[in-house]
This record gives structure tokens, C-alpha cells and sequence, in this order.
């Protein structure tokens, strides 16, 4: 990787953190993309500990990533969903839910609603799941406008606790795993 | 940690739903309650529900239930003809309160039921969380 075409002129120190600002990343993140890309730039301007704590970080989060996601996600949709249960009798109440597997996949790659940021001037979207909820379309209408379905309602909670459990003992088993890597016996 | 939050919203609805059972059984209680005037009679109490964003910590989407008031039952008061009773007006009647009972029943079901699955919620957000707490042994 060439790292002058990035920075225009400036050299040694100045040009990476040139080339970091326009990454638009965090410091250690970049060393590391930097590491990673096969450059020894990091390293050249006596920034070897920044670049080594940048690349633990990441392997951790690398190695956690998917599950840690999965399980915010899925505690944040057990919260809608116990909402949806709470208001199975109140009228006017439209239920809501979001859409997992776009939502999960959204969020792996990093991406906010397929608009990225680009430029440091760029406004950071909402990423939270607010912005996500989406309303649930029912199999009948009640009179007084309530679309929740209390047995969908319950057996989609149940199902993602399943789910939830089921990340967390995915997590416990990489933590585990980490755990013995690390003591070596 | 939104699963804390479940129990923040089944709250809202364990308080909702009880106070829904409260009404029923006033009117159930009041519903062979005689008067000698229909005005007077017992009137049929009905909740309304009416749901709340919780504010919670971070950015809570749950959404609470909330009993924000009673209806009264806008139907007339049951009529019996009864010479007899001492409440009895001029033409003889006595006025019974405008609760169906059967109603109340079915209503009575169906805020148990309710507040059942939000108690079995929270049952298993705990559970959840006390899954979370062993993370990693």
C-alpha cells in the first residue's frame, strides 16, 4: 500500500495521520488497517505499541463480533416485543418488530442504511434500532385498530430467547476456547 | 441493557391489567346494586388503556401500557318490575345496574390471561439475564 498517494506531499508522521483523518477511523483502527495492509508505516514512526494494542482490540472484537451484535440485537428486540404484549389491549396500538436478518447484516458490515461516510464533514446517521422498527402487518383486524397478535406475539418472544441463549452459549464457548488458547494446557 | 427493560414494560402492564380487574370487580360487585331512578343506578366501569414510550437508559424502544382512565357504560339501566320493593318508583320499577355479567367474565379471562403472559415475560427475561451474568464460566 502506498501511503504518499493518500497524504499528498506530507511525510513520515504527518502523512499517516493525514491518511488516518481521511480513513475517517480512529487512531488505532487505522494503524491497524495500516498493519494489515502490509505496510510498516506504524511501525517506522515508533508507534509499534499503538499499532499492537490497535490489532488486540480488534482480534477480540473479530473473533466476538458476530455474537456480541446478535445478542444486543436480540435483547433490544425482546424489549419491542414484551411492548407489543403490554399493549395487546390497548386500542390503536400498531405492533412493531424489525427485520433481523436485514438489520444483522446491516450492521456486520458497518454500513448505515447503505449511505457511508465518506467525508469527515459528513453527519453520522442513526444507527440505533429506533430507526429500524418496522410495523407488523396482521393476519385479521380488530375493531379497535390493535394489529397485536398476542400467540404471535408470544411465540416470536419465545423464539428469540431461544435465540438469545443460543448466542450466549455460542459466546461462552468462544470465551472458553479464548480462555484455554491463552493458558496453554 | 435492553432486556432490563422487559421487565420496565411487563410492569406497566402487570400494573394496567390488575387495575382492569379492579373495575371488574366493582362491577361485578355492583351488579345487582337496585336504585329507583335509572340515573342513579350503577353505571359499568371500563378501562383505557393507553400505551407510553418508557424513558429508559439509552435508547429504549419499549413500549409501556399505561390505565389512563374509566368509561362509564353509556347503556341503559336494567328495569324490573317490582310494586313490592320499597325503592320502586311511581309506576312500580326498580333499576338494575347496566353490568353484563357474562361480560365481565369474559373480560375478567382475558386480563388474567394477559397478565399471565407478561408475568411469563418477565420470567424469562430473567432468565435470560441470569444466562447473561454466567457468560464465559
Amino acid at each position: 500500500m502506498t501511503v504518499t498517494g493518500k497524504c499528498a506531499g506530507k511525510t513520515g508522521k504527518n502523512c499517516l495521520k493525514a491518511y488516518c483523518r481521511s480513513a475517517v477511523m480512529s487512531l488505532s483502527d487505522c494503524f491497524y488497517a495500516i498493519k494489515n495492509s502490509g505496510t510498516v508505516v506504524a511501525l517506522e514512526i515508533g508507534n509499534e505499541d499503538k499499532a499492537r494494542e490497535g490489532f488486540t482490540v480488534n482480534w477480540i472484537d473479530n473473533v466476538l463480533n458476530g455474537h456480541t451484535t446478535a445478542l444486543k440485537m436480540q435483547s433490544g428486540r425482546a424489549e419491542l416485543l414484551a411492548g407489543n404484549v403490554a399493549n395487546s389491549d390497548t386500542p390503536g396500538f400498531k405492533a412493531r418488530d424489525i427485520d433481523f436478518k436485514t438489520e444483522f447484516e446491516r450492521r456486520l458490515s458497518g454500513s448505515t442504511s447503505g449511505l457511508n461516510i465518506t467525508n469527515s464533514k459528513h453527519l453520522g446517521m442513526d444507527t440505533s434500532m429506533n430507526s429500524q422498527i418496522l410495523y407488523r402487518v396482521p393476519q385479521s383486524f380488530k375493531e379497535n385498530g390493535n394489529t397485536v397478535e398476542g400467540e404471535a406475539e408470544q411465540a416470536a418472544f419465545t423464539k428469540n430467547a431461544i435465540q438469545y441463549q443460543a448466542s450466549i452459549q455460542f459466546l461462552s464457548s468462544k470465551i472458553r476456547g479464548m480462555k484455554l488458547a491463552l493458558k496453554g494446557e | 441493557m435492553s432486556l432490563m427493560n422487559v421487565f420496565g414494560v411487563s410492569h406497566s402492564a402487570l400494573t394496567a391489567q390488575s387495575g382492569r380487574l379492579n373495575l371488574i370487580a366493582e362491577n361485578l360487585a355492583n351488579a345487582e346494586v337496585q336504585s329507583g331512578d335509572p340515573e342513579t343506578a350503577y353505571k359499568g366501569q371500563y378501562p383505557l388503556f393507553r400505551s407510553v414510550l418508557q424513558a429508559q437508559q439509552g435508547d429504549g424502544t419499549g413500549m409501556g401500557v399505561k390505565l389512563e382512565g374509566t368509561v362509564e357504560d353509556t347503556r341503559p339501566a336494567r328495569s324490573s318490575y317490582e310494586p313490592g320493593n320499597p325503592l320502586a318508583d311511581d309506576e312500580g320499577f326498580v333499576y338494575l345496574s347496566n353490568v353484563n355479567s357474562v361480560q365481565e367474565m369474559a373480560n375478567m379471562m382475558q386480563a388474567t390471561r394477559s397478565y399471565q403472559t407478561n408475568v411469563e415475560m418477565m420470567n424469562t427475561a430473567k432468565q435470560l439475564l441470569m444466562r447473561t451474568l454466567t457468560l464465559g464460566q
